[in-house]
């Protein structure tokens, strides 16, 4: 469009929008990690930490420290690096987990998601 | 044996022959050349300008095995085993230091298991010894014939030909078997490694690598003993054939089928064969057509009204309950039904065709017996080739129009057929040639050579050729600068650094 | 560098491969023993001490290129490796090496599936893609195909086909289904077997035996090649799927079981891997040893029928299904529940029968081909983490499958553990799977695991009974139990080895294959 006051305004909307591209990256990265933490759970831990009988360590967890200790997600005493810890060496029953199957910054995301996972509910997602 | 016989042994050779004549009995060596032509094929792309083996020995046990490849290795020798009706194809610079080792006599029936379903088997047992033997068995237990009736199961696993049952794929249902390696050590494969295993039959696999399709289409052994299981007669069989009237269905037909090979609605190696090869198996093509040249499309017309065919025509068969074959043949008919003109048939209406009673018989689990063949289309001379291709309609189309314009480019008919296995079709046919012309021979070789390289240029590749052809088929087989033959060789050198055992198979590098 | 090298190569040489390896795939990608991250690589099942098969160090390549490169540095350096797919084989050595000081080449990485054909039905995947993933991979596709899983969904396709695995659908027999393999030779060289060795053309995963020997088998159960391709065959989604179950009261059933299941399996009937699971199996889903009993050894006969009661199970309880279309799964059905109305006492449960019972479910699961690791409850059993499978073959029938129950009993109990077994049926064989359970924190349980397993061995050769794969430690125990006619099986594996990598670098004694000049005791 040909304006005088064009450029601007132009200029305010881009600003504008450059500063909500950066205030919401954090956000959609954090959001991103967040769904990366649970499509990870979802496909490597659920298996043995989802809820219920069938699932061997939930199972484990219920007997040995009792149904509220049985569901990790979201379990208020652990902490990041204990579970990246236990995912990496493994735990009496559990295998450990390589780099190569959940990298570094994929097990921080997953370390996150168990501590908190409901923090990608909470997030907009695009 | 005369003196005259023994002045053209060769020096290497005669210590070696006596040693053999030791070993197992005069009667069981062979040197007269006229019994050595013998395992000649007059027919074939060689013909009469074929080499003689040095001799021929028959072995009855694994220990005569041990002691001829002995004899061998001492004296310099190669040793080519054959089975039934297989045939000596070394080239001249070569033959005269091969011995034919000549299996006839290892053809003992070790054990049949009605329980379990199988048998194990020397290598020189027949189809139809293997018939008469289980007729009557409780259960009774069918047999997959990939050749006549007086082939060899265990022969055939060997080469990896396919029969028209369920059990069609002779190397999946082969179960254990016992080969002598160069080094004369006898080797039982899978579960036969185990002293007193009684599961030397009932479980391919065994302990560490699988190694027994190492020893088929290879020159890594001698093959004694082979393991195979046998189909139990099902409730109830239903062979069917499916006419396709024109030639240009061919895209449709394979489409049809394909989904059905698939999902094994029909769960048995199923034939489209053209119709020149359901001719060709009633009688020669003189006794179709007197002109000569490839057969024009007319005369091709003629025939299948004739025969009552369409040019295309499906063979397959259901198996099992009543209603299941009555469910899946709803099913197959309703498919085939969306090709105008398609004829549907069975034993209930398709009566005095002899061609159709065959093909039952084959996909029925009887050896069948036929007096001709593509192999006797035109008198006798013969090449038979197969390759493979994707089951779809556009390879099937791709595929049939390459080796016909090839064929034709010669001066030959090609009869062939689609061989419908698992996921893919073998595209098998036969170059056959008058074997009284040399030109004709000649043509007939080339014509071969030229498919080969055809086809691998279009991507099908050459499983089964005659024995002149397989380094020109190895060959094609060069991806990745000629890996997997240079496996092959490796392997061959290792198993073999004296060269005591001889097939047609090149194991040195392809050529590039 | 903390641990041992590898067999015969210096610090410097290691050092110079690990460097050279390095610039291939990333410094981040070579894992030394000095760092943590090593200590995922080993096996954390086994009655052995992990340090037995602590790897030297781990290498992760990204791409077939890369393979062939660090193949090509070991081989320059004498370097063994050992390679995994996705290091999940339970029981069996995890993500471990056969010896301490090889490196593991860790395929997992290359974890892509590479195509899915569903005009012709077929796949082709790396190393480096688990069951899970690959169901994952069908499903967000919608592709009509079903996959064929082992009881471990972690596991790889791969690695899993390559050990001879199996699974529980129609295709069950996943080396029966594998067609076209690809291998980096141990010269680095890289060769594709039958069609694949044809530069044109797409028929390397629609027909097995190419022009020649077929020699796929050969790169299975070995260490003669790094496979980084294969091809398998998938089952079209059937018509109709029904899953079954049968209860059985007795122990003694098994014998009927198995004589009435094998004209069911060789006719086909049954199509799938059927299974015939011990009470104490199913039971590990819902329950603990340590519920029942406090102290040592195994339960006595009157706690099994206890737990048999409360969970509503059988001693035996048989699992299969039927796949096809309706009138034909119908007719089959009609067959199959009067043939087994004929064991007293069998209790025929369909899946509305058992809603809501998480070990028919995930049985169902299984014999649907869906990921799951609900088996490896059997972990909770007596917990401590140690198990061990010893997989011995049984012919299809009664006498058999009762002979190596008993056998395997017996020596279950005088070491003192429980019986748990499941018999895996083929067609005309079954494979016969004790889950060793044991505490592996604890020496003397540990010691006893080994001595069981040990003995098994011997007393399964002794009644011609082979086992059809096996965990590390007990690799050439039972190789040379395949010793008929003087060692002929082996001399001929140690031939192949000899033709395919002289240098003996890749994973020397897998299944007891050593090249020449090493043995166990070389190693050790």
């Amino acid at each position: 469009m040909i304006d005088g006051r064009a450029p601007a305004r132009m200029t305010a909307l881009i600003l504008a929008m450059a500063l909500a591209v950066a205030a919401a990256a954090p956000a959609a990265r954090a959001a991103s990690a967040a769904n990366r933490g649970r499509q990870i759970f979802d496909t490597r831990c659920v298996f043995c930490h989802g809820t219920g009988l069938g699932h061997p360590a939930w199972q484990m967890l219920a007997l040995k420290r009792g149904k509220d200790k049985a569901e990790i997600l979201g379990r208020p005493d652990l902490t990041p690096a204990y579970i990246k810890h236990v995912v990496r060496n493994g735990l009496i029953e559990m295998p450990p987990f390589r780099p190569s199957e959940i990298s570094d910054s994929e097990l921080d995301a997953l370390a996150n998601y168990v501590i908190n996972p409901n923090a990608s509910a909470d997030t907009k997602r695009p | 044996m005369t003196t005259a016989t023994a002045a053209t042994l060769t020096p290497h050779l005669a210590p070696a022959v006596d040693r053999m004549r030791a070993a197992l009995g005069a009667e069981a060596v062979i040197t007269d050349p006229a019994a050595l032509s013998a395992y000649l094929d007059r027919g074939s792309l060689t013909g009469s300008d074929a080499a003689l083996p040095a001799a021929a020995v028959m072995p009855s046990s694994v220990e005569h095995i041990r002691q001829l490849l002995a004899i061998a290795e001492r004296y310099r020798l190669a040793l080519w085993p054959i089975v039934g009706s297989g045939r000596f194809a070394a080239p001249h610079d070569r033959a005269a230091g091969i011995v034919v080792v000549d299996q006839k006599r290892m053809n003992r029936i070790l054990e049949i298991n009605e329980d379990f379903a199988y048998a194990l088997i020397e290598p020189a047992v027949t189809y139809s010894q293997l018939h008469h033997r289980l007729h009557g068995g409780k259960p009774q237990l069918w047999l997959d014939c990939a050749s006549l009736a007086t082939g060899s199961p265990a022969d055939d696993f060997v080469k990896r030909s396919f029969g028209c049952t369920p059990y069609g794929d002779h190397v999946m249902m082969q179960c254990g078997m016992e080969v002598v390696l160069p080094d004369r050590s006898v080797v039982r494969t899978g579960m036969g490694a185990m002293p007193k295993s009684s599961s030397w039959q009932l479980f391919k696999y065994g302990y560490g690598p699988y190694a027994d399709g190492s020893f088929t289409q290879s020159g890594l052994g001698i093959v004694t003993k082979v393991g195979v299981w046998l189909m139990p007669a099902p409730p109830a069989c239903k062979p069917f054939m499916i006419t396709i009237p024109r030639e240009d269905d061919l895209h449709q037909l394979i489409e049809t089928l394909k989904p059905l090979k698939v999902t094994m609605a029909i769960p048995n190696t199923v034939v489209v064969a053209h119709v020149l090869c359901d001719a060709a198996l009633a009688g020669p093509r003189d006794k179709y057509y007197s002109g000569s040249g490839v057969l024009p499309a007319s005369a091709v017309q003629k025939i299948a009204s004739d025969l009552k065919r369409g040019v295309w025509n499906v063979y397959g068969a259901l198996y099992g309950l009543p209603v299941g074959i009555e469910a899946g043949w709803k099913v197959i008919e309703a498919a085939f039904r969306k090709i105008p003109g398609a004829g549907f048939y069975t034993a209930e209406n398709r009566k005095d065709d002899a061609i159709f009673d065959y093909r039952a018989q084959l996909m029925s689990g009887v050896p069948t017996s036929s007096g001709f063949g593509p192999a006797l289309w035109m008198g006798g001379g013969h090449a038979e080739l197969s390759q493979v291709a994707p089951l779809t309609g556009a390879d099937a189309v791709r595929s049939f129009q390459t080796v016909q314009r090839v064929a034709r480019a010669h001066g030959f008919d090609y009869p062939s057929s689609f061989v419908a296995t698992w996921r893919s079709a073998l595209v098998s046919g036969t170059v056959a040639f008058n074997p009284a012309s040399a030109n004709d021979r000649k043509r007939a070789g080339e014509c071969a050579a030229a498919m080969v390289t055809e086809m691998a240029n279009t991507g099908y590749g050459t499983v089964d050729a005659p024995a002149e052809l397989a380094e020109a088929v190895a060959a094609t087989y060069s991806a990745h600068k000629g890996a997997l033959w240079e496996v092959h060789r490796k392997l061959k050198v290792e198993f073999d650094p004296h060269g005591v055992v001889a097939s047609a198979l090149p194991f040195g590098p392809p050529r590039a | 560098m903390n641990g041992k090298l590898p067999r015969g190569v210096s610090k410097e040489k290691f050092d110079a491969a690990m460097h050279a390896m390095r610039k291939v795939v990333g410094d981040q990608w070579v894992i030394l023993d000095d760092n943590p991250l090593i200590a995922s690589y080993m096996d954390t099942y086994s009655a052995a001490p992990e340090s037995s098969t602590a790897a030297s160090a781990a290498v992760c390549p990204a791409s077939v290129e890369e393979v062939q490169q660090v193949v090509i540095i070991a081989h320059r350096y004498r370097i063994p490796i050992w390679s995994i797919s996705t290091g999940k084989n339970f029981a069996y050595g995890g993500p471990a090496p056969r010896t301490a000081g090889q490196v593991v080449l860790d395929l997992r990485r290359m974890n892509r599936v590479i195509k899915v054909d569903t005009d012709l039905g077929y796949a082709v995947v790396e190393p480096g893609v688990a069951y899970v993933d690959f169901y994952n991979y069908m499903k967000r596709h919608k592709l009509p195909y079903w996959i064929d899983c082992a009881a471990n969904g972690m596991g790889g396709v791969m690695g899993n086909t390559l050990d001879h695995g199996v699974g529980y659908t129609a295709y069950g027999d996943h080396l029966l289904m594998q067609c076209g393999m690809e291998v980096v030779m141990a010269d680095g060289s890289l060769m594709r077997t039958g069609m694949g060795a044809l530069p044109q053309g797409s028929c390397w995963p629609l027909y097995k035996y190419g022009y020649g020997p077929y020699i796929d088998g050969l790169f299975t159960q070995s260490n003669f090649g790094v496979v980084t391709k294969i091809g398998l065959w998938l089952m079209p989604e059937p018509p109709a799927f029904k899953p079954f179950m049968v209860q059985l009261q007795n122990e003694d059933d098994l014998y009927q079981v198995t004589e009435l299941l094998r004209p069911l399996k060789i006719n086909m009937i049954i199509p799938n891997a059927a299974i015939t699971v011990h009470l104490l199996w199913e039971a590990s889903v819902y329950t603990t040893k340590h519920e029942w009993q406090s102290g040592p050894g195994p339960l006595p006969p009157r706690t099994l029928r206890k737990i048999a009661d409360k969970f509503n199970l059988g001693m035996w309880n048989f699992y299969a299904a039927l796949y096809g279309p309706p009138e034909v799964v119908e007719a089959n059905w009609q067959i199959i529940e009067s043939t087994f109305r004929s064991i007293k006492g069998a209790k025929i449960h369909l899946e509305k029968d058992r809603k809501g019972d998480p070990s028919f479910e995930y049985r169902v699961r299984l014999m649907r081909g869906e990921p799951n690791l609900t088996e490896f409850g059997l972990l909770n059993w007596v917990g401590g983490g140690g198990h061990i499978n010893f997989s011995p073959i049984s012919p299809a029938s009664g006498a058999d499958a009762v002979k190596q129950f008993h056998m395997i009993r017996q020596a279950c109990e005088k070491y003192g553990f429980d019986y748990i077994g499941e018999f895996v049926i083929g067609w005309r064989e079954q494979h016969h799977i004790l889950m060793l359970m044991f505490n592996r924190y604890d020496a003397d349980d540990s010691k006893r695991a080994h001595d069981c397993f040990a003995q098994l061995i011997n007393d399964a050769a002794g009644q011609g009974y082979g086992e059809y794969r096996t965990n590390l430690h007990f690799m050439d125990q039972i190789a040379q139990t395949y010793n008929a006619n003087d060692g002929a099986l082996l001399g001929m594996q140690r031939r192949v080895k000899r033709a395919l990598d002289p240098a003996g670098i890749l994973a020397p004694g897998k299944n007891g294959i050593w090249p020449l000049g090493e043995s166990p005791e070389t190693e050790s």
